[in-house]
């Protein structure tokens, strides 16, 4: 997995190329300031999958900008990962673009 | 006990020239009737495939006349005089005709088929030779035939096999006076043995019983049961038609044995036919009449190397059922032994020939496939050549030959070939029954028209692929009768197998990138991200939860699945009774687990959990 990120404003994007799972999680984890961060783009358009691990990964973020009132957005999602945000209910939670 | 074993020298005498007379009888009429028999099933033949007097023209009556090695075909009309049982027996070369007549309307007419005597002297050798090598006279009687004038033997007892190849060398010494219908002794083989001599077309005939034979009714029951295996070997009912009452008896007595001959023999082919991923076979076989000599096999000789075959024993009839048996049992033996199937077909071979008191002759084409190449290791004995149909359409015939026929000469050698089969591409094996099925104009079906057919449907599956051949020969032959057994296989090879690979990791984190690299190397990314998926979530539950030291991985793919299993030593725990996660829980409520066992019920065919030795095994298919 590669993460290409980019800080302006309190609004992070992150771009993230590969795989997303129990491996790589952690590293995207890290990549996401605990504070200080008033919205979450994701650019999943060369994302290749996602795993469970990745999905906390993205629910531990959407709940930290639903705790200080920010927002989270999910762009340029594939079939697949698309498939298991939707089989896992979190097409209803995320705002995906 | 020496009481009961003393029996006086003019009862031995009585019984010896009883058993003499009867043998005599048995051999003349084995003899007569053996080349009467063909020659009766030559011109039923005739008259199935002519239907009608008016259809046997000049032309096709030469034809006829030259393909069945006889010296004459005619058609006649009137009444034949059938000759009486003794007629026959005593006519030796005179009795040369054959006749059948019509199905009505055309019932005035009737085929006669004849041969000359230089011909019939010919078919004799070939009988005396075929048929008394091993004939027994008694229990330790036999028959010497000898060529005159040379002397040399055509028929020898087995016991006395390689002791001489001429009757001089037998020990027999000419009669000072000739001994007529008088039983006489000589020195055979250094024993004392009982004799009648008689002169048969071309041949020096001894009926021969050693003074050591014990004598019983055992022995005339022998020669009985021989007539009746001959009947049998013949074949043809023609010959029990014209012998009365009695025949007719043994007639239903065959026909049932036929039965039960043909049920054995339907019996000894592989009705199931095999499950695979990789290929797909199927076989079939149908009976001209009564019971053939044909037949097939498949069966695996391991994970990946299947062996598939067919094959044709001269001749019908019940001994052609039961040579047939045999082959197909030694062949398989041999080929479950051997690991090479040249060697396979050489060892069978040398079996067929160390036991073959009929001649019996056999042609086989078999294949052992490597599924995880698609490479086949082929024998070809004689057999018609296959027809390899490439995924394109392309349609040849594998001409390529191992050897002779099996059955004939024990120290031949098979040379094998290798074929290539790819993923989509098919081989259709059969016997002659297919290509020389002749229509009612005497054309064969020949392999061009099976080629035409076998593109035209090459697409099909293979059991249709065979129906659809039997039914273009079918059509072709239109009411002309079927010769000749007609078997068909086809093998069509899906894919190739790849085995299953294992790999064994410690029971940490740093191993479920090892496991991804090793899943990604087995199956190519070109699999679909689901199984990577479903091994990220197998992997890292079983590393966060089984305290356990490993976990294996064993990855098993086929063209139109895939299989992992991961066992572990860990804690004993089924994965799938974690109850599913309420996936519209509000943001605040959601939890990670569970999630992950759910995406992988979602994402794959079936999943199956499993306590074995100590391991927890989870089964996941795709």
């Amino acid at each position: 997995m590669q993460i290409d990120k980019s800080l302006a404003d309190g609004r992070l994007t992150l771009k993230i190329s590969g795989r997303l799972d129990t491996t790589t999680a952690p590293d995207l984890d890290a990549e996401i300031p605990k504070d200080g961060i008033s919205a979450i783009l994701f650019d999943f358009s060369a994302l290749e999958y996602i795993s469970s691990a990745g999905l906390r990964v993205l629910l531990t973020a959407q709940k930290q900008m639903a705790a200080c009132g920010g927002e989270m957005k999910i762009s340029g999602v594939n079939a697949m990962v698309k498939g298991i945000l939707d089989m896992t209910g979190c097409s209803d939670i995320f705002s995906i673009v | 006990m020496a009481a009961v074993w003393s029996i006086t020298t003019q009862q031995a005498r009585q019984k010896t020239d009883a058993l003499l007379d009867y043998a005599i009888i048995d051999f003349k009429d084995t003899a007569n009737g053996a080349v009467q028999a063909i020659l009766d099933a030559k011109a039923q033949t005739l008259t199935r495939r002519f239907k009608t007097p008016d259809l046997a023209d000049e032309a096709s009556l030469s034809h006829w006349k030259e393909s069945f090695g006889v010296d004459d075909v005619l058609i006649r009309r009137g009444i034949v005089r059938e000759a009486s049982p003794a007629e026959r027996r005593d006519a030796t070369l005179a009795f040369r005709t054959a006749t059948e007549y019509f199905p009505p309307p055309h019932d005035d007419s009737y085929v006669e088929v004849s041969l000359s005597e230089k011909t019939l002297a010919k078919s004799y050798a070939a009988i005396l030779g075929h048929f008394f090598d091993d004939w027994l006279v008694g229990e330790e009687g036999f028959f010497l035939c000898a060529e005159m004038p040379s002397g040399k033997l055509i028929s020898n007892p087995r016991r006395h096999r390689n002791e001489s190849s001429t009757l001089a060398g037998t020990g027999f010494v000419e009669p000072d006076s000739p001994p007529g219908d008088e039983t006489f002794t000589q020195e055979l083989f250094g024993e004392t043995t009982y004799c009648r001599m008689f002169d048969y077309a071309g041949h020096r005939v001894l009926a021969c019983v050693p003074e050591s034979e014990f004598y019983t009714m055992r022995n005339v029951l022998v020669a009985v049961i021989g007539i009746l295996v001959f009947l049998v070997l013949a074949g043809f009912s023609a010959f029990a038609d014209r012998v009365s009452e009695q025949s007719r008896k043994l007639k239903e007595f065959y026909a049932a044995e036929f039965e039960l001959a043909r049920t054995i023999q339907t019996s000894a082919l592989p009705a199931q036919l095999p499950l695979s991923d990789h290929f797909r076979l199927a076989a079939g076989m149908t009976s001209a009449r009564e019971v053939g000599g044909d037949f097939y096999d498949f069966f695996a000789l391991s994970e990946t190397r299947w062996a598939f075959l067919v094959a044709d024993v001269s001749g019908k009839g019940i001994t052609a059922a039961l040579y047939m048996m045999t082959a197909k049992t030694i062949l398989k033996d041999a080929l479950l032994a051997e690991h090479d199937v040249a060697a396979a077909v050489a060892r069978t071979n040398r079996e067929l020939c160390r036991n073959n008191p009929a001649n019996m002759f056999v042609t086989v084409w078999v294949g052992v496939i490597d599924l995880a190449t698609g490479r086949i290791s082929c024998v070809n004995a004689g057999h018609n050549p296959p027809a390899l149909i490439r995924a394109n359409g392309e349609t040849e015939f594998i001409r390529t030959r191992s050897g002779a026929i099996l059955g004939f000469m024990e120290d031949a050698a098979f040379k094998p070939f290798d074929l290539h089969l790819s993923g989509g591409d098919k081989l259709f094996l059969y016997t002659d029954g297919v290509v020389e099925q002749f229509d009612t104009r005497n054309e064969a079906f020949g392999e061009d028209r099976l080629a035409e057919v076998l593109r035209s449907a090459r697409g099909e599956d293979p059991a249709t692929l065979n129906n659809v051949v039997r039914m273009a020969v079918s059509a072709f032959a239109a009411g002309a009768s079927v010769a000749d057994d007609i078997t068909v296989m086809t093998f069509a090879f899906d894919a190739p197998v790849i085995m299953p690979v294992s790999r064994r990791f410690a029971t940490k984190m740093d191993s479920i990138p090892l496991a991804a690299k090793f899943l990604e190397e087995t199956v190519g990314k070109a699999s679909g991200p689901e199984v990577a998926v479903v091994l990220d979530e197998i992997a890292s539950n079983i590393v966060r939860h089984s305290k356990g030291t490993y976990f294996e991985l064993s990855i098993m793919v086929s063209h139109d699945s895939k299989r992992l299993v991961f066992r572990d030593d860990g804690i004993a725990f089924d994965p799938l009774s974690i109850p599913a996660p309420d996936v519209h829980a509000p943001l605040q409520e959601r939890k990670i687990g569970g999630l992950g066992i759910m995406m992988v019920r979602h994402l794959t065919r079936s999943i199956k959990y499993s306590r074995e030795n100590g391991e927890n095994v989870l089964t996941i298919e795709f």
